[in-house]
């Protein structure tokens, strides 16, 4: 009991020994229910609460406090959904039950929203709601158990009720609580009469039952009002996803097959029309409107396609045609994902769209490459009968060539009968204008080759002196003719460098060539070799102190150059094929040529070459493959080992001159099983091109004529050119610097 | 007396010319100007030394070559190839047919009379 005195305790009532245990609160001494309140003081102080006409207050009445969970409760009652309704019938049968049983004139089902009570269902009173503040049932609900009051003229919380002391009159009360398993009560079931009366406990216990009843059916009305609230929400976002839908250029899908056979398409976004041109509605329970579609040469593909898919789970992904009525065709692109339902169907989820526009496009593409092909074909054997002119008309040359010289010889030798001194003089300047002629007969020559691609390069460690040395004598003679002095400035502990020497000497002899030509009589030129400029490279430069060349020159000699990299666009007037030449030849030996000069004070043509390294040969070569003419869409890694004895370092020499100048074979370990060779090129198939080196190989062991063993090749890699350059030089490296960590580069020759 | 040098070239200035060094240089000279009659006189006559030309109508250098190595009369003739073609396919080819050196023209006098002194001082020069 409240110490305040605020606790009621309502008139002996005789409900105790009820079926069902009604005592939420706690008994009274005398073993009564009691209610006990926690504060009937409320004071509410709500001026104008709206209501039915009928009952309007007429003063401020004893409010009922609010339900310590209201908030829940009130959510609860909302989503019954029956306040603002018509009324229910089968509560409103239990209201008429309920008057009968209790003999009273009015029964209702009060449900107490926030500012009011809501009848939804009564009897005896033409009323469906009244304010809350007036309501009894506002007190009820705040209980466990019913709320009973004999004489409301007699209670203080009712005295003054507007219900009491005008329409309809109320003196009984009864309301049992509607609640279910833990949630706050919503409202309540109540008899009323407008007489002072008491109530049995049987007519309680039979109130309580039909009280029970209604909270039940309130309870599906709640779950029903759930249902409906979440299918609208369904709903809502269908009709969002069919709005996205609508936005994407195809259409997305649920496919579904079953075990007996069938197919369909249970969702489709309505784009399906564009596709198929079927509405979603005609292939929802039936796909064979659809496959009806399907390109006759397609069908097959895309049923097989499927079955894959169905088969393995794998994503299905197919290109194919559909062909309409009208006879028009469309290519589409499928792409869905396959689950397995529990009945043995399966349902993908995908995504189809027209892809003809691509489709054109990849077929003009096509058409234009067959055309390339076929033109590059013709171009290519134009080429071919071009150099083929080229090195019968070279080598017409070189035997009156051989023959002039020679004659000029026998004659100046004193062969054919003594010659004066000028006679002497004048065979050997014939003699020399002939070797002039063969040079550029060679170079023509040289020319033609490089072109076709079937110049040998044999690159090996070499020092730069072997080659300065080997070209000396031919050099000095040409230098002496015009009184012109040649130094050579050597550096000592110049790096080997990796490069084919006949092919060096080819270049210093051209570019000497031209520095005699532009120099003066009785001018210097200086032949140098300096390591670097670039880590693991060594640089060779021929000075002279000719009339040198201006910018424009440069750009003229080395202009085009720079965008093509090739050498074959050095054609600036009076450097003739050499330079041209030499630059090829430079390119070839994984160097760069370049020219310093300035107006009036001579020319240095210089060009690089890679030292003896795996790491400095590797870097420039990729350099030369990126900047030069490479024909191949991919790049190649091929591994050969030759066996047998100290021969098996001539197999380099060997493999170099089975493969195109542009690759590349450098030399790997060696071990008990022999020498390791790796052979690096672009090629449009690696396959192809390891099984011609491999032809040539057995060629070679076959003709018996030396004793070097088979040598076998395998692949070790290949990559896309353009898309994977970075990788191929990545892992070329790492192979070939892995197996270098335990052996060294070819030794020297 | 002096050692015999067969040169076959169907090419009579290089014949001539050939034909006036190595006889200022001591050797007795045979010409032949083709293939088949290269062969023929070979065979009617060995000499120390063949120089042949490889470029020739009907049968080629390479062809005579094999022919003078198949017969026994003739197979231990050191060939020297002469040629205006220097692709190095060919020179092995040449080598590959048994020829025991090959020098290209424009030749230098000086490596011809070297080469045939060589061939017939019975040491087979090594392909360099």
């Amino acid at each position: 009991m409240q110490s305040n005195g605020c606790a009621v305790v309502f008139g002996a009532r005789p409900v105790a020994g009820l079926g069902r245990d009604l005592s939420g609160t706690g008994d009274g001494a005398d073993g009564k229910q009691v209610e006990i309140w926690a504060d009937s003081r409320v004071p509410i102080k709500r001026g104008s609460i709206g209501g039915d006409k009928r009952h309007r207050l007429e003063s401020l009445p004893m409010r009922a406090p609010e339900h310590p969970r209201e908030a829940e409760r009130l959510a609860a009652v909302d989503e019954i959904g029956l306040v603002g309704g018509l009324p229910d019938e089968l509560q409103q049968a239990a209201v008429h039950l309920a008057s009968q049983i209790c003999g009273t004139p009015i029964a209702a089902v009060s449900l107490v929203d926030r500012d009011r009570q809501w009848f939804s269902a009564i009897e005896g009173l033409d009323c469906r709601e009244t304010p809350r503040d007036v309501a009894f049932c506002a007190h009820t609900i705040l209980g466990d158990s019913p709320l009973v009051v004999s004489d409301a003229t007699q209670d203080s919380r009712f005295s003054d009720n507007a219900l009491v002391t005008g329409d309809p009159g109320i003196r009984f009360y009864a309301g049992i609580p509607l609640k279910t398993l833990d949630d706050p009560a919503v409202g309540s079931l109540c008899v009323i009469d407008s007489s002072p009366r008491e109530i049995s406990a049987g007519q309680l216990q039979s109130l309580q039952t039909l009280a029970d009843l209604v909270a039940a059916q309130l309870e599906m009305h709640r779950y029903n009002h759930r249902i409906t609230r979440r299918s609208e929400e369904n709903r809502s976002l269908l009709e969002q996803i069919t709005k996205i839908a609508s936005q994407v250029p195809g259409v997305i899908y649920q496919f579904r097959t079953c075990p007996d056979g069938t197919s369909s398409f249970p969702y489709a976004s309505d784009r399906i029309r564009e596709i198929y041109r079927v509405s979603p509605e005609e292939v929802e329970h039936d796909a064979s409107a659809v496959l009806a579609v399907l390109h006759p040469d397609d069908r097959e593909g895309v049923e097989t396609s499927i079955e894959e898919s169905r088969r393995t789970l794998r994503p299905w992904k197919h290109e194919y045609r559909v062909r309409f009525d009208d006879g028009s065709e469309e290519w589409l692109l499928g792409n869905a994902i396959p689950q397995r339902e529990a009945d043995g169907s399966t349902l993908w989820h995908g995504f189809i769209q027209k892809i003809t526009d691509r489709k054109v496009v990849e077929a003009a593409l096509l058409d234009s490459q067959r055309i390339i092909r076929r033109q590059n074909t013709e171009l290519t054997k134009m080429a071919d009968r071009a150099h083929q002119v080229v090195d019968d008309v070279s080598h017409e040359f070189r035997t009156p060539l051989a023959v002039i010289k020679e004659f000029a010889s026998i004659i100046s030798d004193g062969i054919a009968g003594p010659v004066s001194d000028d006679q002497a003089t004048y065979l050997q300047i014939m003699s020399g204008a002939v070797v002039d002629l063969n040079h550029m007969v060679e170079d023509l020559l040289d020319s033609s080759k490089l072109r076709a691609g079937i110049l040998r390069v044999d690159r090996r460690s070499v020092t730069i002196q072997e080659i300065v040395d080997e070209g000396r004598p031919a050099l000095a003679s040409k230098a002496s003719s015009r009184s012109i002095t040649i130094e050579e400035r050597l550096g000592d502990g110049l790096p080997c460098v990796f490069a084919d020497s006949e092919k060096v000497r080819r270049v210093i002899s051209n570019l000497m060539t031209n520095a005699i030509k532009f120099s003066p009589e009785g001018g210097a030129i200086v032949l140098s070799a300096t390591a670097g400029p670039g880590a693991g490279e060594a640089t060779i430069s021929v000075t002279d102190n000719g009339p040198g060349l201006s910018a424009e020159d440069i750009d003229q000699l080395f202009g085009r150059f720079k965008q093509t990299s090739t050498a074959r666009s050095i054609k600036a007037k009076g450097f003739g094929l050499g330079l041209s030449i030499a630059q090829e030849l430079a390119w070839l030996n994984l160097g760069r040529l370049s020219v310093q000069s300035v107006k009036g004070e001579g020319a240095t043509f210089s060009f690089t070459l890679p030292t003896n390294d795996p790491a400095a040969i590797l870097s420039h070569y990729f350099d030369s493959i990126q900047s030069g003419e490479v024909a191949g869409t991919r790049f190649a890694l091929l591994r050969a080992l030759a066996t047998g004895g100290p021969r098996a370092d001539e197999a380099g020499a060997f493999l170099a001159s089975i493969v195109y100048p542009s690759d590349l074979v450098l030399p790997g370990p060696r071990d008990e099983l022999g020498q390791a060779w790796y052979v690096l090129g672009c090629t449009d198939s690696a396959e192809r091109w390891g099984g011609k080196l491999r032809a040539a190989c057995r060629q070679r062991s076959a003709s018996g004529r030396d004793d070097l063993r088979p040598i076998s090749i395998g692949l070790e890699g290949q990559w896309d050119r353009v898309e994977r350059f970075d990788d191929a030089m990545r892992e070329t490296c790492r192979v070939i610097a892995k197996e270098n960590c335990h052996g060294t580069a070819r030794a020297d020759h | 007396m002096a050692q015999r040098v067969l040169i076959i070239d169907d090419e009579w200035t290089i014949q001539l010319a050939l034909k006036a060094r190595l006889i200022a240089h001591g050797y007795a000279v045979e010409l032949a100007e083709d293939g088949p009659a290269g062969i023929a006189a070979a065979k009617r006559e060995p000499p120390d030394a063949i120089l042949l030309d490889l470029r020739m109508p009907e049968m080629d250098g390479l062809e005579v070559t094999q022919h003078l190595k198949a017969a026994p009369e003739t197979a231990d003739i050191p060939v020297i190839m002469l040629t205006a073609n220097v692709q190095d396919t060919v020179r092995q080819q040449a080598l590959n047919a048994g020829a025991c050196d090959f020098l290209t023209k424009p030749y230098d006098p000086a490596a011809v009379l070297d080469a045939i002194r060589t061939a017939t001082s019975g040491v087979t020069r090594a392909a360099d």
